[in-house]
């Protein structure tokens, strides 16, 4: 099984082959690389030696909490949002430098990766609900980033209890319960990949359209 | 046993909080597709509502061609072509009677057809297109349409322009002259008012009217309602020609409540033109 989800984070740089993308292309430029980069960090995970493992799970989440948050930074209209995010991801980052390096190596960085879940559903639900107040003329699954969230949302929610709790369990219950968060990760890389052929098909649809300006329509007589 | 026991309990809570994101997840996604498509639907329906009524704009429109087009018709037939006909018979008469005085009667008489004519046809023309209008520009054509109604007797008719050294290009004045032949036409009919005060004012890039009368009049939501009813031809003819300018109207009743106003806004330049 694991096997079938690291390579299939193969499946975002060949399709920007494929797709003969232009580096200008950020979105796919972006997955592209994210397909490399976790292709890279699963397939060499059991060659980390144990005393620097912590250090590879700390950069494990810092990784995919950027690559999540791009993701969704880039759709985001709000400036003001934006400023939201940049400052928790640097609080964020600051408090996982802190927790990698003051903390005991275990199987994984499970408070770090419940926070990043929490603050990915968080963007998340705000893209949505910016997204569904101002577009009325596109439908949502229409914009490759609905997809992304998806993906996101399935693979956080999938694998959120289990990481939070797999210092708990024993070997048995971690392959039990490991299976579904392999299965979450297949249909994320799945729903990624469709994501690509959405921002593919509808290329209009992948920018949000500012607000006309209102003239002030008082009216003064002299 | 109370290993076991907390092992159990770890594991329910993984299952169970793991099918809660899950549900959570799908929850929220189908959630956001059926209000946006609920949103989608509100907005066509809008749209439908926007064609309907400027569907019903331009049947009024044409309807008043038509009227107008009726009524040319009907002056011309039913006053210009006797008339014609008359002084056709009269000039016959010279050609039969060798009486003098008589052919001289006639001829003065046929004259006197012809120039009722010349009037009648003049009428007509300045109805289409009234000569001050176009040679002196709104404010004269307002001023003589307002004396007009002054010299009646009935109702107290006034205007005054603040600032218009700038006119508005021909065809706009045509437009707004239309639109206060009408609500004048209908203050008339309707209001039972006993003054009609006209007002005229530029503010930053748009020019205003404002009509006051003391009768009965209609308010912002009335003219909507008739707007959209079948109903009220000449506030249809308004609406759409307010459209035409990209303007503004609005039917107030003064804050004193004794009077009504009706404001006109309309942008002074040509947005299409550069």
């Amino acid at each position: 099984m694991l096997d079938i989800v690291t390579y299939s984070y193969l499946i975002f740089p060949l399709l920007f082959l494929l797709f003969r993308t232009k580096f200008k292309e950020i979105f796919l430029f972006l997955l592209a690389i994210y397909g490399v980069a976790f292709f890279s960090l699963i397939f060499f995970d059991d060659s980390i030696p144990k005393n620097i493992k912590k250090y590879y799970q700390g950069f494990y989440t810092f990784l995919e909490y950027t690559f999540f948050t791009c993701f969704i930074w880039m759709n985001i209209r709000s400036i003001n949002f934006k400023k939201f995010i940049a400052l928790i991801s640097l609080l964020f980052i600051i408090f996982q430098f802190y927790y990698v390096t003051n903390t005991s190596p275990q199987r994984l960085d499970s408070i770090p990766i419940g926070i990043e879940t929490i603050l990915i559903f968080i963007y998340i639900f705000y893209f949505l609900f910016e997204f569904s107040k101002s577009s009325k003329d596109v439908f949502i699954y229409n914009h490759y980033n609905f997809w992304i969230s998806v993906g996101i949302m399935i693979y956080l929610g999938g694998s959120f209890f289990f990481f939070i709790l797999v210092n708990e369990l024993d070997k048995s219950q971690r392959a039990n319960f490991g299976t579904i968060t392999y299965v979450a990760e297949i249909i994320k890389n799945l729903l990624f990949a469709f994501a690509i052929f959405v921002y593919k098909k509808f290329p209009s649809n992948q920018t949000q359209k500012l607000p006309k300006n209102i003239p002030n329509l008082d009216m003064k007589m002299i | 046993m109370f290993l076991l026991q907390a092992n159990t309990s770890t594991t329910t809570a993984l299952f169970m909080g793991t099918i809660g994101m899950l549900v959570l997840t799908i929850g929220l996604v189908v959630f956001i597709i059926m209000h946006q498509r609920r949103v989608q639907r509100f907005q066509q329906k809008l749209q439908q509502l926007e064609i309907d009524q400027q569907k019903m704009m331009l049947n009024a429109s044409i309807k008043m061609q038509e009227e107008e087009r009726q009524r040319l018709a009907a002056d011309l037939h039913d006053d210009a072509g006797p008339l014609l006909a008359t002084a056709r018979l009269y000039l016959n008469e010279t050609l039969v009677n060798q009486d003098k005085v008589h052919q001289l009667q006639s001829i003065y008489q046929a004259r006197q057809i012809i120039d009722d004519t010349i009037q009648l046809i003049r009428n007509i023309s300045h109805d289409l297109m009234p000569p001050t209008l176009k040679n002196f520009g709104l404010e004269s054509a307002i001023n003589d349409l307002f004396q007009k109604i002054s010299g009646s007797g009935t109702v107290n008719a006034s205007q005054r322009f603040h600032d218009y050294k700038d006119r508005l290009k021909p065809e706009k004045e045509l437009l707004v002259f239309r639109i206060v032949q009408e609500l004048i036409n209908n203050i008339l009919k309707h209001s039972n008012s006993s003054f009609i005060h006209l007002t005229q004012n530029v503010h930053a890039d748009k020019f205003y009217l404002r009509i006051h009368h003391d009768g009965r009049g209609i308010v912002q939501s009335d003219f909507e309602k008739l707007n959209k009813s079948n109903i009220g031809l000449g506030l249809k003819n308004i609406g759409s020609r307010i459209r035409l300018l990209q303007g503004e109207i609005l039917f107030e009743k003064d804050i004193s409540q004794t009077y009504y106003k009706v404001t006109i806004e309309v942008p002074k330049d040509d947005p299409y033109s550069s």
